[in-house]
């Protein structure tokens, strides 16, 4: 009997701490990508019972990720008054942590990640150096970033070479 | 020569570092240039055109002489360049050696080698100027050179943000930090100097009743301890962009760290605090090493403790210089002379002045041996190793350039001035705007700072006094006067230039070079442009000034494009399967951003054909396995999704039953084939589009465009699902055996036909099944959720192999829908229209869709076009790329009747055959043509044919 092993788009490379900055993937047993139909936005939200967020917003266990669009982690939805799509696999998360997070990540996205402008649940749909990605504040000293699976590695290696560089300043 | 007791290096940190193989001792806190000084090295590169001696002129970033090689990095200031032990720095531009350099015959040949020269001399032949004389030119001329070696050292790119960006950490950027800083603005303070202060470091005059050089320690002290205040030192903003950004290049300088890190700073205000630079004065043999800005030689003592000769003489038109000559006194340094163009000059200094004199003759080859002075005395000769000269300050407003805006001449400082406005969001202030006295620094850079909403300050007590100079630009006399040192030009050259008409002063910089090259005119800017002024009779403001683009400072390329060499170019995207692949000792290709296999060698194989042609008899014979992951994937879900689909494709969907699947062709707006793939619908209103590998990111963004702008009012969404799937082709006669024993429940013909869709599940995992054949063998996708993927993938392996099957690559794939006459964007390369590749009949006219009637316009259908044929040799390989022709036409362009996409050896057929366009290719089955490749040298004949080789009547497909 065949018997399929669900693997980490990472492989075994995390967990794993540079200088401050710790490193963990971050996985969800389903992710949902939610689109409400035309003027259906109230209709969804009584379907799943909570207000979709804001644009640049993650709130609970749901991250805006476009005009109308936005991804469910571990969250049942069933509804048909909007587009579902199991998306659980699309992604390679990783989680940065640490005090040095936001200068790290300072090396690689080119928007304001001053904690003034981009606080705890604060999201935006922007480049790590030249890979699309989802950035989300989860904490004070840490973020979530999202970037297509088959990039995993190359998130990997951007995000180690940043901390890397960063690190060799304090040496 | 170090002056004991003076300068803020560390003496006891000593550094040991070499200059062309000699080694020195320098301390820490030293630059090469003020090591390089104190131990007497005078002469430290030759110049750009003559070769003449150079030594180091100033002690800042302007610095146009003192360029040197640093391990490997050419063109390096030695007066930026922190010294750090072992370092090992060269001198450039001279062969054999510094002291014994040969082309300084250049010098001797000056006479002939004026402004305008080589466009003159070297214009005819005109072949020579490729071949021989620009080679020439070249290796004569220049400044470093590149070791030709790829860079490994790392480098560094990084974003920031604040309220207020302050460029330059003088009195004026520290009174304006203080100031915002106090009142609580994020702020960003840079310095391109390793230390805070600007010339405070350099100076022995005093603030807030302390030294210069303690109150900028106890500023920097306050402004570390408060979190709102980044200090950058060692960063040189570069250039000002729109939208309140700048360019700004950090030298790291710490040991294992990126070598430097190029910013890119967005800032709500920005205020230019960056002083000023010293001029030079244009008289006979002014170059000679030993001749330095006063500035510099104030420096060097106050700064670093070193002199910079042992008798040294001052030359001005400013009250400024005297400083210089009252500085070397008080630390016991002999003065030789202080001359001032002035007449009525008070000069208060306790050594030789001649006011109302001029340096009219200098001497020392390698070196200032002595000057001849002339006033109103007469002449005298004066023995001197060092002059230390002044003609005025310039305001470094670069930066106010930067977006097209010129600098205004003021009279009062004899310089130009920024404008305000000229950039958006900054303001220049202090002596970059002009105000020549610490404390109107301190002022001006507090003001500005309370214009921004920070709270005033009181001023700590500083010098006041009063900037008093007469212009003075130039003396009279025999000798070249040099103006631009980096790129040896004099007086003469601009007025040459002037003389031949090139009065306009951009027709000058280029006539004469001056101005350009890594240090662009810093030093030599205003002098050329009063020398300019005078030879064409106009004043300064008249003759205008050349401006100033980004960069500031030379950027390293290495810098601005770090992260990105290599592989950092892009990032890769690897298939779930790319381990076992690779342990398969399969070569990989990029297809996109992903990586694909090429072929998977056995165990005898020598070459890539021999893999490829097992490889297609196996998909032929048995079952193959392919992971097609890579082809873009898009879910499609809404009320109005079938009709969208029908807009969008040329062909319709609106009819496809539920569970089937259907070939699709997209179309441009011009009517030319956009991409192709298939299309399942999984649900009444649920569709799953594939687009080719390449295409998947432009047919995503043109669905985005079509529904936000051309279908507004359509009630559809679509999401990529590429990534959440990993998909994996089954093909060959033994596909569905192979299916069936992996599939929780099997599948048979009547279940799941040709072109069909259903859900399966695999091991208790949910998947899809299409029935679909890019090969024209009966072959299947299987898709899983991709954490699945590289296990789905070794059992397929395993399984076909215990078939005689196995996997097969991208040569591979090609051969087999080469066979089949499949399309790739080899065919629909963007020229083509659905009528060219046969297929005009897909585009309904039923309904309206994109490209439908663009497509009917004259000239894209019809016997003129190049259309899809098949190609077969009966000997020899066809060409790709090569051209077709008529069997007696002769092989030129003109008689071109179309091209060769794409060629394969067919094993299933044993022949050569390829795909092409053929002009009225398909009325033209089985006429022999000519394929010509004249850049390989190639001509085969070949029979045209349809481009369906195997199995036209896909028999196999549906099997």
């Amino acid at each position: 009997m065949v018997k399929l092993i669900p693997q980490s788009p990472f492989g075994d490379a995390l967990p794993c701490s540079i200088d401050t900055a710790t490193l963990q993937e971050v996985t969800y047993g389903s992710i949902t990508w939610v689109a409400p139909f035309a003027g259906r936005q109230v209709a969804v939200e009584q379907a799943i019972g909570q207000k979709l967020p804001e644009p640049n917003r993650s709130v609970n266990d749901m991250l805006w990720v476009g005009p109308g669009q936005y991804l469910a982690f571990d969250k049942e939805i069933t509804t048909d008054q909007a587009a579902l799509t199991d998306q659980s696999d699309a992604f390679a998360i990783l989680s940065v942590q640490g005090s040095s997070a936001e200068a790290i990540l300072a090396r690689l996205v080119p928007i304001d990640l001053r904690s003034a402008s981009f606080g705890v649940g604060h999201t935006a749909r922007t480049l790590i150096n030249h890979m699309a990605a989802s950035v989300t504040r989860t904490a004070e000293d840490a973020f979530e970033l999202m970037v297509m699976r088959s990039m995993a590695g190359t998130l990997l290696e951007e995000v180690s070479e940043a901390a890397k560089h960063l690190s060799a300043r304090d040496a | 020569m170090r002056v004991a007791d003076k300068g803020r290096i560390d003496r006891g940190r000593p550094v040991s570092f070499t200059f062309d193989g000699r080694r020195f001792s320098g301390f820490q806190g030293d630059t090469i240039a003020s090591a390089l000084l104190a131990n007497g090295v005078r002469t430290v590169g030759r110049s750009f055109k003559y070769h003449r001696p150079r030594g180091i002129l100033t002690a800042g970033s302007e610095e146009p002489n003192a360029l040197i090689t640093i391990g490997d990095d050419p063109n390096q200031r030695a007066t930026m360049v922190e010294l750090s032990e072992g370092l090992r720095a060269t001198s450039q531009n001279n062969w054999p050696s510094l002291r014994y350099d040969l082309l300084s015959v250049n010098d001797a040949l000056a006479p002939f080698l004026s402004a305008g020269f080589y466009y003159k001399t070297f214009m005819w032949p005109r072949s020579f100027w490729e071949k021989l004389y620009e080679p020439v030119i070249r290796r004569a001329a220049g400044l470093g050179a590149l070791s030709g070696a790829s860079n490994s050292d790392p480098y560094e790119k990084a974003y920031a943000f604040c309220d207020l960006l302050i460029i330059g950490a003088g009195p004026t950027g520290l009174m304006a930090a203080l100031s915002a800083g106090r009142s609580g603005l994020d702020v960003i303070l840079c310095d391109e100097d390793f230390a805070l202060g600007g010339r405070l470091l350099s100076e022995t005059e005093t603030v807030g009743g302390q030294a210069g050089a303690d109150w900028v320690h106890a500023a920097e002290a306050e402004l570390a301890s408060l979190s709102n205040v980044r200090i950058m030192t060692r960063t040189t903003v570069t250039g000002a962009y729109d939208q309140g950004t700048y360019g700004a290049l950090e030298r790291v300088a710490i040991p294992g760290a990126p070598l430097a890190c190029f910013w890119r700073i967005v800032a709500k205000n920005a205020i230019l605090g960056a002083g000023a630079l010293e001029r030079p004065i244009a008289f006979p043999n002014n170059d000679r090493p030993g001749i330095m800005m006063a500035s510099a030689v104030r420096s060097y003592l106050n700064r670093y403790g070193v002199a910079t000769g042992q008798s040294v003489s001052v030359f001005g038109n400013n009250d400024g210089a005297h400083q210089t000559a009252r500085d070397l006194i008080a630390a016991g340094v002999d003065v030789a002379a202080v001359i001032d163009t002035r007449a009525d000059a008070a000069i208060e200094v306790d050594a030789p002045t001649y006011s109302g004199g001029q340096v009219v003759a200098t001497s020392g080859r390698h070196g200032l041996q002595g000057i001849t002075v002339e006033h109103s005395g007469g002449r005298r000769q004066i023995r001197t190793d060092c002059l230390a000269m002044s003609g005025g300050w310039n305001p470094t407003l670069h930066l106010t350039c930067h977006m097209n805006t010129r600098p205004q001449w003021s009279e009062s400082i004899a310089s130009f001035v920024p404008r305000s406005g000229a950039i958006p969001g900054l303001v220049a202030v202090g002596a970059c705007d002009g105000v020549m006295d610490t404390a109107g620094c301190l002022k001006a850079g507090m003001e500005a700072a309370v214009a921004l909403g920070a709270s005033p300050q009181s001023l700590p007590e500083a010098d006041a006094a009063s900037y008093a100079l007469t212009p003075f630009w130039m003396v009279e006399g025999k000798g070249r006067k040099w103006i631009d040192f980096q790129n040896d030009v004099h007086v003469k050259d601009i007025k040459l230039a002037a003389q031949e008409n090139f009065r306009s002063v951009e027709h000058m910089k280029r006539y004469t070079t001056q101005g350009m090259a890594t240090d662009q005119g810093k030093s030599s800017n205003v002098v050329a442009l009063a020398v300019l002024a005078d030879a064409t009779g106009r004043g300064i403001p008249e003759t205008g000034t050349t401006t100033f683009r980004p960069p500031f400072v030379p950027v390293p390329i290495a810098a601005m494009g770090a992260g990105a060499q290599g592989h950092g170019f892009a990032p890769k995207r690897l298939t779930t399967s790319h381990g076992a692949t690779v342990a398969r000792g399969a070569p990989v290709i990029e297809a996109g951003l992903w990586y694909r296999p090429s072929y998977f060698p056995q165990p005898g194989e020598t070459t890539w054909r021999q893999s490829c042609d097992r490889e297609v008899r196996m998909v032929r014979n048995a079952v193959g396995i392919c992971d097609v992951s890579t082809l873009g994937k898009i879910d499609v879900q809404g009320p109005d999704a079938a009709a969208f689909l029908d807009f969008v494709y040329a062909n319709t969907f609106s009819t496809l039953k539920e569970a089937r699947v259907r070939y699709g062709l997209m179309l441009r707006e011009d009517g030319h084939v956009m991409d192709d793939g298939t299309v399942a619908r999984i649900g009444a209103n649920q569709y799953v589009v594939t687009t080719t590998t390449a295409a998947a990111g432009q047919v995503m963004t043109h669905l985005e465009f079509v529904r936000q702008a051309l279908c507004p009012a359509m009630d559809v969404q679509f999401t990529s699902v590429t990534e959440q799937w990993a998909q994996f082709a089954v093909a060959g006669p033994k596909a569905r055996t192979l299916l069936n024993s992996l599939l929780d429940q099997p599948i048979d013909n009547e279940g799941l036909p040709y072109m069909g869709f259903a859900p399966v599940s695999v091991a208790g995992v949910d998947a899809r099944l299409f029935r679909i054949s890019f090969s024209g063998e009966h072959a299947y996708e299987i898709a899983v959720p991709a954490r699945f993927g590289a296990t789905l993938f070794r059992v397929l392996l395993a399984q076909a192999e215990s078939m005689g099957g196995g996997p097969y690559g991208m040569e591979a794939l090609n051969v087999l829908r080469i066979e089949k006459g499949f399309i790739t964007h080899a065919e629909i390369h963007g020229r083509t229209t659905a009528f060219d590749i046969g297929m005009d009949r897909m585009i309904s006219l039923k309904k309206d869709c994109i490209g439908q009637a663009a497509a009917q316009r004259p000239g894209l259908t019809g016997a003129d076009r190049d259309q899809l044929v098949g190609l077969r040799a009966a000997d020899g390989a066809i060409p790709a790329g090569g051209h077709v022709f008529a069997q007696r036409a002769e092989h030129i362009r003109i008689n071109s009747a179309g091209y060769v996409t794409s060629t394969a050896y067919s094993p299933t057929l044993d022949q050569n055959i390829a795909l092409g366009f053929l002009k009225d290719g398909r009325a033209r089955h089985g006429e022999t043509i000519v394929v010509v490749d004249h850049l390989r040298g190639i001509r085969t004949e070949v029979e045209v044919c349809d481009p369906v080789f195997f199995d036209p009547e896909g028999g196999r497909l549906r099997g």
